[in-house]
């Protein structure tokens, strides 16, 4: 997949912001009994473009650092995957049902990249990671 | 058949929202002073005529022991978009040295300069640092302008690696000017940024009235400040 935007007439097609060229989702499911089942996903999606700050001059009237800029989305983020796992419990009376489930989301506790950070200079960068571990049950 | 409407649903989600930074590291303080660092350019006088000679100098700190370079540029006229700054013309383009304190002739023009300083370490693979001033032109009948100028430094409480010391700065008075606009009197506010090349400073970043601060002084066998 290919995602293009142009700013203008007769502006280039550039990348947009969140063109992601591969995005793969797998799910799987296993009735252990009949009352307890498991369930899985995987997702890999390829990383947004991003645009990355080559340089930096200190101004020293501000006391300000100003970044200066590569070329626009010409670089990725890392690419995205996680997984999900879910356990299902059904419990089946003679007028109804209920069903209670555990979904640990982000399972192997993947941190995921979300942007970069640079520090007061913009001499490092590290990927701004958010590490999200979700535990829902019902 | 469901009867969830006699159930509540009891959706118990617990979510850990941590925001690292790649390995939960964070980067070095803005106020440490580590390799090269140009912490100012200093010009005197901070404002000049068009008759004037400025003297810029470089305010670094670099704890390496190769030799520093300097390459210092001017630019008659030069504009400044998004924060970054670009001379109008190549022709108007100048060097004025490659000392740490260079002179630079204002324009009989009348037009504010722009100074580029180009420095680091003289060593192969060593970065420069890109560091910009502008040096203005004095107003009309505007009063002189003149750099505060530190009178005192003070150190308060026992200098011992993992002690915290208050430090104490006192400068000449606030200069005061006419406002060329308003033809007010308009008193000056000093700002003081404070840096350390070891420790740690409370706060940990200034830029402001902080006459004083508490620096903690690094442990036993680290680098003094």
């Amino acid at each position: 997949m290919r995602s293009e935007r142009k700013d203008g007439g007769s502006a280039e097609y550039r990348l947009f912001d969140a063109d992601q060229t591969h995005n793969l989702t797998a799910v799987g499911h296993y009735r252990l009994t009949p009352t307890w089942e498991l369930g899985a996903r995987f997702r890999y999606v390829t990383g947004s473009p991003t645009t990355e700050i080559v340089d930096a001059t200190y101004d020293s009237d501000t006391d300000v650092y100003v970044p200066t800029y590569g070329e626009y989305n010409a670089s990725r983020l890392r690419p995205f995957h996680q997984l999900d796992v879910r356990v299902d419990k059904h419990f089946v009376f003679d007028s109804w049902r209920l069903t209670a489930y555990l979904d640990v989301q982000n399972a192997y506790k993947a941190a995921n990249a979300e942007g970069v950070s640079y520090n007061y200079d913009y001499s490092e960068s590290r990927p701004a990671a958010v590490f999200r571990l979700s535990l829902r049950s019902v | 058949m469901y009867c969830a409407s006699r159930l509540s649903q009891l959706s118990m989600c617990i979510s850990l929202l941590l925001l690292p930074s790649a390995c939960d590291e964070e980067f070095a303080s803005r106020t440490r002073l580590q390799g090269y660092r140009v912490v100012g350019v200093e010009a005197s006088p901070p404002e000049a005529t068009p008759e004037d000679t400025v003297l810029l100098t470089a305010h670094d700190y670099y704890d390496g022991t190769d030799s520093l370079r300097y390459e210092w540029s001017a630019c008659l006229y030069g504009t400044v978009e998004l924060g970054r700054f670009r001379c109008a013309d190549s022709t108007l383009e100048f060097s004025l040295g490659n000392e740490p304190s260079v002179m630079l002739d204002m324009s009989p023009d009348g037009l504010d300069v722009w100074v580029q300083l180009a420095s680091g370490p003289d060593c192969a693979g060593c970065e420069r640092i890109m560091t910009r001033k502008r040096v203005r032109l004095r107003e009309g009948n505007a009063s002189s302008n003149h750099n505060p100028v530190i009178e005192s430094f003070e150190v308060r409480g026992a200098v011992k690696p993992g002690q915290t010391v208050s430090l104490h700065v006192a400068t000449d008075a606030p200069e005061t000017f006419i406002a060329p606009d308003t033809g007010e009197p308009i008193s000056e506010e000093l700002l003081y940024t404070w840096y350390t090349s070891g420790g740690e400073t409370d706060p940990p970043m200034t830029f402001g009235d902080n006459r004083h601060t508490e620096l903690r002084l690094p442990e036993e066998g680290a680098t003094s400040p």
